[in-house]
C-alpha cells in the first residue's frame, strides 16, 4: 500500500512541478448537519476566490489546502443552504453545521456544452441518476442501470452474453432511417456508455427533448445523456478507494419442453430425424443416432428434462477496482484502474477488461486553469453467443434438441476422427440445413473480439473578467477493435470446408471546440451568454477479410484460404461537421428567464447546396414560488415552456451514384438511387412543464407535456427493382411523438434513524406516422427474414409488425383445408401489434436505518407485443410442452371451405409443423404482449460506522449485496424475456429469436476508502 | 495597454471562427467513397458485362440466392428435373411463397438493369456508342427475359432501368415481339463483324466470340418462334425460317455450347452452391423415363444413391412427414453427379444453352411444315440426341440409343409412391405426328437437364411432355397435383406495394387473375 502510494505520488509530482511549490497551510473540519447532527457525506469546500476545493468524507471530514493569512471557506451540499465560514489566520480545524435548505434551489446540473445552470432556471426536462445507484447496480455496462429509473428512457438489450449492445431511447423513435438513440457526452466530449467505467462517475444527467440539447445540433436531436467523470480533490492526503465486486448470473428456463416423445415423426422414432414426433419414451432399445462407428449401435430410449440446467452455467464477474485522488493547491490528480472479468452463461463465453483513468486538474495562473484526462479501455470477450437464425448460435441450438437425446452424451461424443482421419461432426442428422451439435458450435465454431478505447481530452479556460471566460477544448476518441471469426470444417451448410473472419476496424473522433461565456446583472435583469463553435472530424477504417473454405483442417489463417474463397470488404469513410452556435438567458429577479439558443452546422455528408443549415430554440421559465407568496407548505412552483429545432444530417457518401468492386475485380451497379438535393432531417419539439416541491420538499414531482415531429425524414425507400435501383434516397415524412412524463419523489419519513424515500417514474409516449412517402402510406423497418415485417405505417405508431396468420372467413373463423388443417395466409400479411411500449415506468424504494440501507426498484414496460421465432420453431418441432396435447388426434376449432363445422381429426403433429417451423411459420400463432414488471433491482448495503473504525485508517468500508432482474412480477411473453432481442437494430425489435435465456443476478459489493 | 492584451488573447477565437468558414472546402472530396467508382472507363464496361451475365439469370451473389428462389424451387420442380427433401419448403406442394418470389425477381432485376446500362452505354444515343457490344448485350438481353416471361406472363420490360416510382409491365406478346425485333438487329450486325471481340475477357459466356454470340442469337430467334407457334403460327413461320437461313447459322455443334464459366468468389455456379444443401434428389419421372430407356446418360447425370447405390428418384409434391420416411430420404435416392457437388462449383462451367435443343427446335419446325433446309424431322431428332450425348461424353452409345425400342418404366416403391409409366413412346423416332411430338419434347426435356430447367417447363406447359407423373401432395387452391397444373408463378407480393400502378398495369395484361391457374399469352 505505501508502495503504491508512494508511486502514485512520484507520478503526480512527475506530472506537474508546481505540486512541489505550493505554499500552503492546511484545514481540517468536518461538516455536520444542523439539524439531526450526522455527518454530511460529499460536501463540497472550497476558498473564497481561489481555486482550492475538497470534498467531504464519508465521514463528513475534509482537509483542504490553503493560502496563508485569514480565508473564507464556502461549504455547499446539494440539500443544504451554501454557508460560508471566516477562518483565522492561525486556525487550523473547524467544525460547520449545515442546515438543510430543504427548497434544493441551487442544485445546479451540468446541461448542453457543459454549462452549468441551477435546475430550477432550465425552461426542459432533465433527469439526475444518482451516481451510488449506478455503482452499486453494478452492470457492466453502465447503460444497463438506467432502466426505470429516469422517465421517457427506454433501453433495450441484445442477447450477446457479456458486453452486449444496448439501446437507449428517449421519448420514443423519431427518425426512420437514422439512429433515434440518446447522445452520450463524457466530459464535454462524445462517447459511449459501453467503455465507461461505472466507479468514474461523478455526476449523470439525463436531457430529454431536442430544446434540451438544440446546442448540441444534429447529433442530440434525440436527447443528450451527460455524464461527468470524477476530478482529483486537494486534501490532506491522498483518498484512496477500493471497490471489489462478485456477481453471479443465474440462467432460468422459462419455457416448458415435452419430455415423453422421442425424436421421430409420426409417432415413430427415428435416429435421424431432427423433431420430437417420435415414439412415446418408455424405456425401449433403438438405434443410436452416433455416426462414430466406434459408439453403440443401439441406445435406451429415456428423456432428459435436466437438459437445460447441464447445458448453462452459472455466470460469474468479479469485479476489482481502485481509485486515487489528491492534490495541491495548484494541480489536483485523480487516478483510477478497474479489472473485470468473467464468464457467462455459456461457459466459453469468456471476458476481460481493464479500465484506466487518469486526470490532472488545475490552475496555471489565477485566471487560466487546465483540464486534462486520458482514459484507456481494453476487454477481450471470447465466444460471444450468437442471437436469432444463426446455424452458429448455440441457443438454437440447444433449444432444438429432442429430450431423449441428454447432453451429457453430445458433449462426449460431438465429434470423431473418421476414416480419411478428419476431424468429423457427430450429429444425429448429418449434413442438416440448420442442425448442429451444440457443443460442435460451442467448441468448434468459435469467435473472439478486442476492443480497444483511448480517450483523451484537454481544455484551458482562461478568466479574463470574473465573469468572461473562454475554454478551449480538444478531444480525441480512439476505438479499434479487432474480431475473429472460426468455424471448423464439418460445420454443415455454413462451413462445410472451415470459415474464417477477420475483421480490423478503427475509428477516430477528433472534436475541438470553444466556448466564450459571459453573464452580468444590471438591476433586477441578468443576462448570461455563450457563444461557441465546434469542429468534429471523424474517420473510420475496417477491413474485413473471409476465407470461406480452407485447405488445411481448422488452421485459421488468411493464406490457407483455398482459391477463390478469400474475399474483402474495406471502407474508409470521413466526416467533417463545423458549427457555430450562441446561447443567451435573459432573467428577471431571477424568476422569469427566457433562453434562445441557436446553431448552425455545415455538414460534409450533405450534397453542397445544403453543407449549412441552422436550427434555433426558445423556452421560457417562471418560478412562480418566487413571484407571488404561495401557502407555506408550497416550497417549488415552477412552470415552463419550449420550443426547439434540431436536425440530422445522413450518412455519408449518400449523395453520390457508385459503381462497386466485387472480390475478384467485378464491377457492380449501385441499387441505390443516390439525391443530390438531400437535406437534414429536422425535428421540432414543443414542451410544457410544471415542477412543484411540497412540504419542505418532501415531496417532490414534475410533469411534462411534449410533442414533437420529425420531419424531412432521409429515407431509403424501397423502389420498384424494374426501375433500376432497389432503393432511393428521399426527403419524406412526419413522425409525431406525444407523450407525457411523470416524476415524483416523496420521502414520507425522516427521523434521525430512520428514512424512507421512493421515487416513481412514468412516461407514456403516443407515436403517430403522419405522413411517410409520396408513393406509398408504408415503409419497411426490418424484419428477421423468415416470420416477421415491421414497417412503418401512416396514421399507425412506428414498429408496426406483420406476419403470416390463420386464414378466416367473415366471422372470424379458423379455415381449415380439406385434411383439417388450418390455412394460412401465404404472405406477411396479417397484422400482428406494435412492437412499442405504451408506458415505462419505475417504482424505486429506499430504506435507511442507521448504518443499513435498502432500496429496490420495480420496472414495468407495458404494452406492445413481441414474436418468438424460438417458439414457432420448437412448437413446429415438437420440442415445446404445448405439442403434447392432440399427440394421438384433435380437432382443430374451425370451419371447412364451404363453411361447414370442422370434424377433420388431425394430430398435433400435422397442426404444428403447419402453424410453426423455421421458413413459413404463421407468426400471429407466435406473437405476445410483451408487457412486463420485474423485479429489477434490489440492493442491501450497510455501512460500517465511524467509531468502529476510528481505530484504523480505514475512512469508510460499506458492503451491499445486489440483485437484479429478481423475478418477474408479470410476464405475458410465453417462455422467453420480452426485452432480450435479437439485435438492437429498430427493425428487429419485436422479435425473439432464439436468444440467450432469462437471467437473474446476484453480486455483493465491497468499498473501502482510506 | 490592458485593452492590447485582451484583444490579443482573443486572437485564438478569431482564428477559430476564420478557419471554421473555411473549412468547407474539402467537404465534396470528403463524402465521395474512394473504394468505389463513380464514372466508369469504357473498358470497364467489360466486368460490368460479366455482372450483367451472372446476375441475369438470377445468380446475385455467391450463395445463389435468386437462383435457388426462382430456378431450384420454382423450374426445376415444376419441369421435375428434382424432387424437393427439404421439410420446411413448400414449393413442390405448388404453393407460392410470396418471400421466395419478391427475392427470386429482385436478383434478377439487379442483372437485367445492370444490362439496361450496359446497353444505355453503347447504344447509338450514347457518348460513345458501340454497335458490337450492344448487339451481344441485346441477344444477352432476350436470353434473360425469355425465362421471366414465360414463369409470369406479362413483366417489366421496356421500362426497365427508367429510375421511375412505376415501372410498366410489358404484355407477353409485346415483349416475344421485341424479342423477335432486337434478335434481328443484333445478329445482323453481327453477321458483318464475325470475326471480331466485344467484351474480351468480361463475357464469362463465350469470351467475346462474335461468331457463337451469332449463333446463339439466331437460335433463340428460333426458340422464340417455336414458343409462340401454336398462337401466331405465322409470324412464328417467318421468325423460324429467317433465323434457320440467316447469316453466321444456328448453333447446332456442341462445341459451341453457351457455357458460363464461374468467377469465384462472387459468382459460383449456382447448381453446385445449392446441391451442397441437400434438398433435392432425382425425380421419379426422371427415373421413369431415363431408366426405362435405359439412357446412357443416367450415370452422367445422376450419382447413385449413397445407401443402395442404385439411381433412384423421388415423387414430387411430398408432405413434411413423407419427407421423412427413409424411402424418401437424401441418403436412398439419387443426388446430381460430384461435378455439379460442391467440389467443383468454382470452376464447373455452368451450361445455358446446348445445341442439342436446336436440333430438337428444327424437328418440331419441320414437323409444323416449315422450311428447315434438307434436314427431315428424323434427322433433326436423332441428331438433337446425338448432341446432347456427345455433350455429355457418351456419344458412343447414340447409335444405339436411338434406335432404342425401349419405354418408360413403372417408379417402384412402396404406396402411395409406386405408379406405372405414363408413356409408351420409345426412343426410336415413331411413325405418327403424335408420337413424334412427344418423342421430341421428351428428349429435349432429357437434353436440357441440369440447368434449364426454366425452358424446359416452359416447353412441358406448351406441349404437354413429357407426360410427367401428378404430384403426391397439392397445397394450393388455384392448382392440383395434375403436373402442369400451375400455369404460372404469381407476380411477386412486393409489387403490389413498391410498384403498385406497374402491378396493375401487369395484371391487366395478363388477360386474367394473378393466379397460378392463368394461363399465359403463349399458351395454346
Amino acid at each position: 500500500m505505501h508502495k503504491l502510494k508512494f508511486l502514485l505520488t512520484c507520478f503526480l509530482l512527475l506530472f506537474s512541478l508546481s505540486f512541489l511549490f505550493a505554499q500552503t497551510r492546511t484545514i481540517k473540519g468536518k461538516v455536520i448537519n444542523s439539524t439531526d447532527k450526522t455527518d454530511v457525506v460529499g460536501a463540497t469546500v472550497t476558498v473564497k476566490g481561489k481555486s482550492q476545493a475538497a470534498v467531504t468524507g464519508t465521514d463528513g471530514s475534509f482537509s483542504i489546502s490553503v493560502p496563508p493569512g485569514k480565508v473564507t471557506l464556502i461549504i455547499s451540499s446539494v440539500g443544504f443552504t451554501t454557508q460560508e465560514v471566516p477562518i483565522g489566520a492561525d486556525q487550523t480545524d473547524v467544525t460547520i453545521d449545515l442546515s438543510g435548505n430543504t427548497q434544493q434551489l441551487n442544485e445546479v446540473v451540468v446541461t448542453a456544452l457543459g454549462i452549468q445552470k441551477t435546475k430550477k432556471s432550465l425552461n426542459y426536462s432533465t433527469q439526475s441518476v444518482e451516481t451510488k445507484d449506478i455503482t452499486k447496480a453494478r452492470e457492466t455496462n453502465v447503460a444497463n442501470s438506467l432502466s426505470g429509473k429516469v422517465a421517457g428512457l427506454d433501453v433495450v438489450r441484445s442477447s450477446q452474453g457479456v458486453g452486449s449492445n444496448v439501446r437507449i431511447v428517449l421519448r420514443g423513435d423519431r427518425s426512420i432511417k437514422l439512429s433515434s438513440e440518446a447522445l452520450i457526452i463524457i466530459d464535454g466530449v462524445p462517447g459511449d456508455m459501453g467503455t465507461l467505467n461505472p466507479d468514474d462517475i461523478a455526476s449523470m444527467n439525463v436531457l430529454k427533448g431536442s430544446s434540451a440539447s438544440a446546442l448540441y445540433g444534429s447529433d442530440a436531436a434525440n436527447g443528450v445523456i451527460i455524464i461527468t467523470t470524477k476530478k482529483g480533490f486537494t486534501g490532506r492526503s491522498l483518498a484512496v478507494s477500493f471497490n471489489s465486486s462478485f456477481q453471479a448470473e443465474t440462467p432460468k428456463n422459462l419455457r416448458g419442453f415435452q419430455n415423453e416423445y422421442s425424436q421421430g415423426s409420426s409417432g415413430q422414432y427415428l435416429s435421424n430425424s431432427e423433431i420430437a414426433w417420435g415414439a412415446k419414451i418408455t424405456g425401449q432399445t433403438v438405434r443410436n443416432w452416433s455416426i462414430d462407428p466406434a459408439d453403440d449401435t443401439t441406445t435406451v430410449l429415456k428423456s432428459h428434462p435436466n437438459n437445460f440446467n447441464d447445458f448453462y452455467t452459472t455466470g460469474k464477474t468479479f469485479t476489482n477496482g481502485i481509485s486515487v485522488s489528491g492534490g495541491g493547491e495548484k494541480v489536483q490528480a485523480f487516478f483510477s484502474y478497474t479489472n473485470i472479468y468473467g464468464n457467462g452463461i455459456v461457459d466459453n463465453n469468456k471476458f476481460l477488461r481493464h479500465n484506466f483513468n487518469f486526470r490532472v486538474t488545475g490552475n496555471i495562473t489565477d485566471k487560466l486553469s487546465f483540464d486534462t484526462k486520458v482514459t484507456y479501455f481494453d476487454q477481450k470477450a471470447d465466444n460471444y453467443v450468437r442471437a436469432g437464425e444463426d446455424f452458429a448460435n448455440v441457443n438454437r441450438q440447444i433449444l432444438r434438441l429432442p429430450t431423449n437425446i441428454g447432453v451429457d452424451y453430445i458433449k462426449s461424443h460431438y465429434q470423431f476422427y473418421n476414416t480419411d482421419r478428419e476431424l468429423t461432426q457427430n450429429y444425429w442428422r448429418p449434413g442438416s440445413n440448420g442442425g448442429e451439435n451444440p457443443y460442435w458450435v460451442k467448441y468448434n465454431c468459435s469467435n473472439f473480439f478486442d476492443a480497444d478505447n483511448v480517450k483523451g481530452m484537454a481544455s484551458l479556460t482562461y478568466k479574463f473578467l470574473p465573469n468572461l471566460s473562454l475554454l478551449v477544448r480538444t478531444g480525441l476518441n480512439r476505438y479499434v477493435n479487432n474480431s475473429q471469426d472460426r468455424r471448423f470444417a464439418d460445420t454443415y451448410v455454413i462451413a462445410e470446408d472451415g470459415y474464417f473472419n477477420i475483421t480490423n476496424s478503427t475509428s477516430t473522433f477528433i472534436n475541438n471546440d470553444f466556448l466564450l461565456s459571459y453573464n452580468t446583472r444590471i438591476g433586477d435583469f441578468g443576462i448570461s451568454a455563450n457563444a461557441g463553435g465546434q469542429m468534429k472530424y471523424n474517420k473510420s477504417y475496417s477491413l474485413s477479410s473471409t476465407a470461406s473454405a480452407l485447405v488445411n483442417e481448422n488452421i485459421f489463417t488468411l493464406n490457407n484460404a483455398q482459391s477463390g474463397k478469400l474475399a474483402s470488404t474495406e471502407s474508409y469513410t470521413p466526416y467533417k461537421k463545423n458549427s457555430l452556435y450562441g446561447s443567451a438567458d435573459f432573467d428577471y429577479k431571477n424568476f422569469l428567464i427566457l433562453s434562445v439558443t441557436g446553431r448552425n452546422d455545415w455538414s460534409s455528408a450533405l450534397p453542397q447546396v445544403q453543407w449549412s443549415y441552422f436550427f434555433p430554440s426558445a423556452g421560457l421559465t417562471a418560478i412562480i414560488s418566487d413571484m407571488v407568496k404561495l401557502p407555506d407548505f408550497v416550497s417549488l412552483l415552477k412552470l415552463r415552456a419550449s420550443v426547439a429545432q434540431t436536425g440530422i444530417d445522413p450518412e455519408a457518401f449518400q449523395t453520390k451514384e457508385y459503381y462497386s468492386i466485387t472480390p475478384g475485380g467485378g464491377i457492380s451497379k449501385s441499387q441505390t438511387n443516390p439525391v443530390d438535393t438531400l437535406k437534414p432531417e429536422i425535428t421540432t419539439s414543443r414542451e410544457y412543464g410544471v415542477e412543484f416541491g411540497l412540504f419542505n420538499n418532501r415531496i417532490n414531482a414534475g410533469f411534462s407535456y411534449y410533442k414533437t415531429n420529425s420531419k424531412n425524414q432521409l429515407i431509403d425507400v424501397v423502389t420498384p427493382p424494374a426501375s433500376g435501383y432497389q432503393y432511393k434516397f428521399i426527403n419524406a415524412g412526419d413522425v409525431q411523438n406525444t407523450g407525457i412524463e411523470i416524476t415524483l419523489n416523496v420521502t414520507p419519513i425522516k427521523t434521525s434513524d430512520f428514512t424512507w424515500n421512493f421515487y416513481v417514474n412514468y412516461a407514456k409516449n403516443k407515436n403517430k406516422v403522419i405522413s411517410l412517402l409520396p408513393t406509398s402510406p408504408e415503409y419497411p423497418l426490418g424484419g428477421d427474414g423468415f416470420m416477421n415485417q415491421v414497417k412503418a405505417v401512416v396514421g399507425k405508431p412506428y414498429g408496426e409488425m406483420y406476419s403470416r396468420g390463420f386464414v378466416r372467413d367473415n366471422a372470424g373463423n379458423v379455415v381449415v383445408g380439406d385434411n383439417g388443417v388450418p390455412l394460412i395466409t401465404a404472405g406477411q400479411t396479417v397484422y400482428i401489434g406494435n412492437s412499442r411500449p405504451k408506458w415505462i415506468g419505475g417504482l424505486g424504494n429506499q430504506f435507511t436505518y442507521k448504518s443499513f440501507s435498502l432500496s429496490f426498484l420495480i420496472s414495468a414496460r407495458m404494452g406492445g407485443r413481441i414474436s418468438s421465432f424460438t417458439n414457432a420453431n420448437i412448437y413446429g418441432d415438437g420440442m415445446a410442452a404445448e405439442t403434447l396435447a392432440g399427440r394421438d388426434g384433435f380437432i382443430v376449432n374451425g370451419v371447412k371451405a364451404d363453411g361447414s363445422k370442422n370434424d377433420i381429426t388431425i394430430t398435433a403433429e400435422q397442426y404444428w409443423s403447419k402453424i410453426g417451423g423455421r421458413n413459413t411459420p404463421a407468426g400471429e400463432a407466435f406473437t405476445y404482449d410483451a408487457s412486463n414488471i420485474r423485479l429489477r433491482e434490489l440492493v442491501l448495503s450497510y455501512s460500517i460506522p465511524q467509531t468502529a473504525l476510528s481505530r484504523t485508517r480505514i475512512k469508510g468500508a460499506s458492503v451491499s449485496f445486489t440483485g437484479r432482474n429478481l423475478f418477474f412480477i408479470k410476464n405475458a411473453a410465453k417462455g422467453f424475456d420480452p426485452e432480450l432481442v435479437v439485435s438492437t437494430d429498430k427493425g428487429l425489435i419485436g422479435i425473439e429469436s432464439f436468444c440467450l435465456t432469462f437471467t437473474s443476478s446476484y453480486g455483493l459489493n465491497l468499498n473501502l476508502n482510506f | 495597454m490592458k485593452r492590447y492584451i485582451t484583444g490579443f488573447k482573443l486572437l485564438p477565437v478569431f482564428a477559430i471562427l476564420s478557419l471554421l468558414a473555411s473549412c468547407t472546402r474539402d467537404f465534396e472530396d470528403l463524402n465521395t467513397d474512394k473504394t468505389k467508382i463513380v464514372n466508369l472507363a469504357p473498358k470497364q464496361l467489360d466486368k460490368l458485362f460479366t455482372t450483367a451475365e451472372y446476375a441475369g439469370i438470377t445468380n446475385t451473389d455467391q450463395w445463389a440466392g435468386g437462383y435457388q428462389l426462382l430456378v431450384s424451387l420454382a423450374s426445376d420442380e415444376q419441369a421435375q428435373f428434382f424432387s424437393c427433401t427439404q421439410a420446411a419448403f413448400p414449393s413442390d406442394r405448388n404453393e407460392m411463397v410470396g418471400r421466395w418470389i419478391n427475392g427470386g425477381w429482385s436478383s434478377f432485376l439487379q442483372g437485367a438493369t445492370t444490362l439496361t446500362e450496359i446497353i444505355n452505354q453503347t447504344s447509338p444515343s450514347a457518348v460513345s456508342p458501340d454497335p458490337l457490344r450492344e448487339a451481344v448485350a441485346q441477344i444477352w438481353k432476350a436470353y434473360i427475359f425469355m425465362p421471366m416471361t414465360d414463369a409470369f406472363g406479362p413483366i417489366p420490360y421496356s421500362e426497365v432501368g427508367n429510375g421511375q416510382d412505376v415501372v410498366k409491365y410489358d404484355s407477353q406478346e409485346d415483349i416475344y415481339m421485341d424479342f423477335f425485333k432486337i434478335l434481328t438487329a443484333a445478329t445482323g450486325v453481327l453477321s458483318q463483324n464475325t470475326d471480331k471481340k466485344a467484351f474480351a475477357t468480361g463475357d464469362i459466356i463465350y469470351g467475346g466470340d462474335l461468331s457463337k454470340w451469332l449463333k446463339l442469337g439466331n437460335s433463340l430467334r428460333l426458340r422464340a418462334a417455336i414458343r409462340v407457334s401454336k398462337k401466331i403460327p405465322d409470324i412464328a413461320k417467318t421468325q423460324a425460317e429467317a433465323a434457320i437461313a440467316a447469316a453466321g447459322g444456328l448453333l447446332l455443334n456442341s462445341a459451341d455450347n453457351a457455357n458460363m464459366t464461374p468467377t469465384p468468389p462472387n459468382y459460383l455456379n449456382p447448381l453446385g452452391v445449392i446441391s451442397e444443401w441437400g434438398e433435392f434428389r432425382m425425380s421419379a419421372s426422371m427415373e421413369s423415363i431415363m431408366k426405362g430407356y435405359q439412357d446412357p446418360r443416367i450415370p452422367m447425370y445422376w450419382a447413385p444413391a449413397k445407401n443402395t447405390g442404385a439411381f433412384k428418384g423421388i415423387r414430387n409434391g411430398l408432405s413434411i412427414l413423407q419427407m421423412s420416411e427413409s424411402f424418401n430420404g437424401n441418403d436412398n435416392n439419387s443426388n446430381v453427379v460430384p461435378r455439379f457437388q460442391n467440389a467443383a462449383n468454382a470452376t464447373e462451367p455452368h451450361t445455358i444453352y446446348v445445341a442439342a435443343e436446336t436440333w430438337f427446335n428444327m424437328a418440331e419446325a419441320k414437323l409444323n411444315g416449315w422450311n428447315v433446309g434438307s434436314y427431315t424431322a428424323k434427322q433433326c431428332y436423332e441428331n438433337g440426341i446425338r448432341a446432347s450425348l456427345d455433350q455429355w461424353g457418351v456419344g458412343g452409345s447414340a447409335d444405339a440409343y436411338v434406335t432404342s425400342t425401349n419405354t418408360p418404366q413403372a417408379f417402384a416403391g412402396p404406396a402411395p409412391y409406386n405408379i406405372g409409366p405414363l408413356s409408351t413412346i420409345p426412343v426410336a423416332f415413331g411413325s405418327t405426328e403424335d408420337v413424334q411430338r412427344e418423342q421430341i419434347a421428351t428428349q429435349k426435356w432429357l437434353s436440357l437437364y441440369p440447368s434449364m430447367s426454366g425452358e424446359a417447363w416452359a416447353e412441358f406447359r406448351r406441349t404437354g411432355f413429357p407426360k410427367l407423373y401428378p404430384r403426391i401432395n397439392n397445397d394450393n387452391p388455384d392448382a392440383s397435383v395434375d403436373a402442369g397444373s400451375v400455369k404460372r408463378l404469381i407476380f411477386p407480393p412486393s409489387e403490389i406495394t413498391v410498384n403498385a400502378d406497374g402491378y396493375q398495369s401487369g395484371v391487366e395484361k395478363l388477360g386474367g387473375p394473378d393466379k397460378t391457374s392463368t394461363k399465359l399469352w403463349w399458351n395454346p
